[in-house]
């Protein structure tokens, strides 16, 4: 997270808010993300930031995403508070998988787009960003 | 070659095992996070979606069993009802030309009993009847006094059956919203299930848990009032399903007060439930404040 102004850490990973205003989370090696390690997260963000910004996410080597925290991130007030839209960026199948399940099963209340390209991603988040 | 077969085997294990409806399984994903581990990955989150959907529609078919079980509550109070209003109507006229008669203090005072306990018996089917569409006569009420009226005529008939009831000084309650007749049933059904629950644990035989105990709590949020018995508890089986229309484990009984008792509460933005015990039941019932 080279960028970010400002950075939390906790066990599940890591989250930033970078110097042109777009959040970063990136989550360990092999975590299967739960409901819990969902809400650590979301409250690192909230640490940073009072307002909905633009959202980063590296799924890295992410193995997973359950139910429950799919349906947190796609749609709790937790969320919504600190999240304007959503670029996934994947490097793995896995990844690709999970990224496009989450779109597809949870239909997030915000715009969300999966990306293999981080530059297209942050041209993406910066074209919409005001 | 041997791990690649052993994932496959697992992926194949877990497609059998949700075409035999078993959602619950999830088969751990390798850290190559390659094209396998991501058919893995999309397997597991199918089975979770599955899952998600099947307990989903179990609740709806469970409250869609319910509304029908309610339907016919409904059916079933018209024709009682019915059936109940002439005796009733012929108690009342006899107890009006009794009361022409000159009378002894007593005998009028116990023809005035009767005739207050048809108007409630009236009331009640009333109540009963219109579940689903009588309208709430919401009002700003002292629980305190409302309990004192409700339980001087509670007291007499529990004592009989050698039960105490003790309630707690309410007066410090907040002023709640209801809808005093629904609440009073609820209150009335709630205390002879509670007189049942400890004549059945204790018969004849006199003991100092002869008794039920009312006691409340509350604050800007809310007013919740306790109802404890000394009892034997309701059975970890049985309490699953109280408040289902129709289900009683009493020998007599239809099994139907829980349910209404339930129904009445929510429909004034309250909420009924309750812990049990080998050493008894107690009901909260929460309430909105006026």
């Amino acid at each position: 997270m080279g960028v970010a102004n400002e950075s939390r850490r906790c066990e599940v990973g890591e989250v930033g808010v970078r110097s042109d205003g777009i959040l970063e989370y990136r989550y360990a090696d092999g975590v299967e993300v739960d409901r819990a390690m969902a809400s650590e997260m979301v409250a690192l963000a909230t640490e940073l930031t009072v307002e909905p910004l633009p959202s980063l996410v590296h799924l890295g080597r992410v193995k997973g995403v359950r139910r429950d925290a799919r349906v947190f991130f796609a749609e709790s007030e937790e969320n919504r508070a600190v999240t304007s839209r959503v670029a996934l960026l994947t490097s793995s199948p896995v990844g690709t998988i999970v990224g496009n399940m989450f779109l597809g099963l949870n239909k997030p209340l915000f715009p969300t787009r999966l990306f293999t390209s981080e530059d297209k991603a942050i041209a993406w988040l910066k074209a919409t960003t005001v | 070659m041997a791990e690649g077969n052993d994932r496959l085997s697992a992926i194949a294990a877990h497609l059998e095992a949700i075409a035999r409806g078993d959602f619950g399984i999830r088969t751990e994903v390798g850290d190559k996070l390659d094209q396998v581990d991501g058919i893995i990955a999309a397997i597991n989150m199918v089975s979770e979606e599955l899952h998600a959907r099947e307990q989903h529609r179990l609740e709806l078919q469970n409250r869609l069993n319910q509304v029908e079980r309610l339907a016919l509550v409904g059916e079933f109070m018209a024709s009682l009802s019915h059936e109940l209003r002439a005796p009733l109507q012929t108690i009342l006229s006899a107890t009006e030309l009794i009361q022409i008669q000159d009378l002894t203090p007593r005998v009028n005072a116990l023809t005035e009993t009767v005739e207050r306990e048809v108007f409630r018996a009236n009331r009640l089917i009333d109540n009963a009847r219109a579940l689903t569409r009588r309208p709430l006569h919401l009002e700003t009420v002292d629980l305190a006094g409302l309990f004192a009226e409700l339980f001087q005529f509670t007291r007499t008939q529990l004592g009989s059956q050698g039960v105490r009831l003790r309630v707690e000084d309410l007066s410090n309650l907040p002023p709640v919203r209801i809808d005093v007749d629904q609440f009073r049933q609820v209150t009335l059904n709630l205390v002879a299930n509670a007189a049942d629950a400890v004549v059945e644990r204790y018969g004849r035989a006199p003991h100092e848990n002869r008794r039920i105990e009312v006691g409340g709590r509350g604050g800007r949020e809310g007013v919740t009032i306790h109802l404890r018995d000394y009892g034997s508890g309701i059975p970890k089986k049985a309490s699953q399903r109280i408040f289902e229309p129709f289900f009683t484990t009493k020998h007599s009984g239809l099994g139907i007060g829980l349910s209404i008792s339930k129904k009445l509460i929510e429909d004034q933005g309250g909420s009924l439930d309750f812990d049990t015990g080998p050493d008894g039941t107690t009901f909260h019932i929460a309430l909105p404040v006026a």
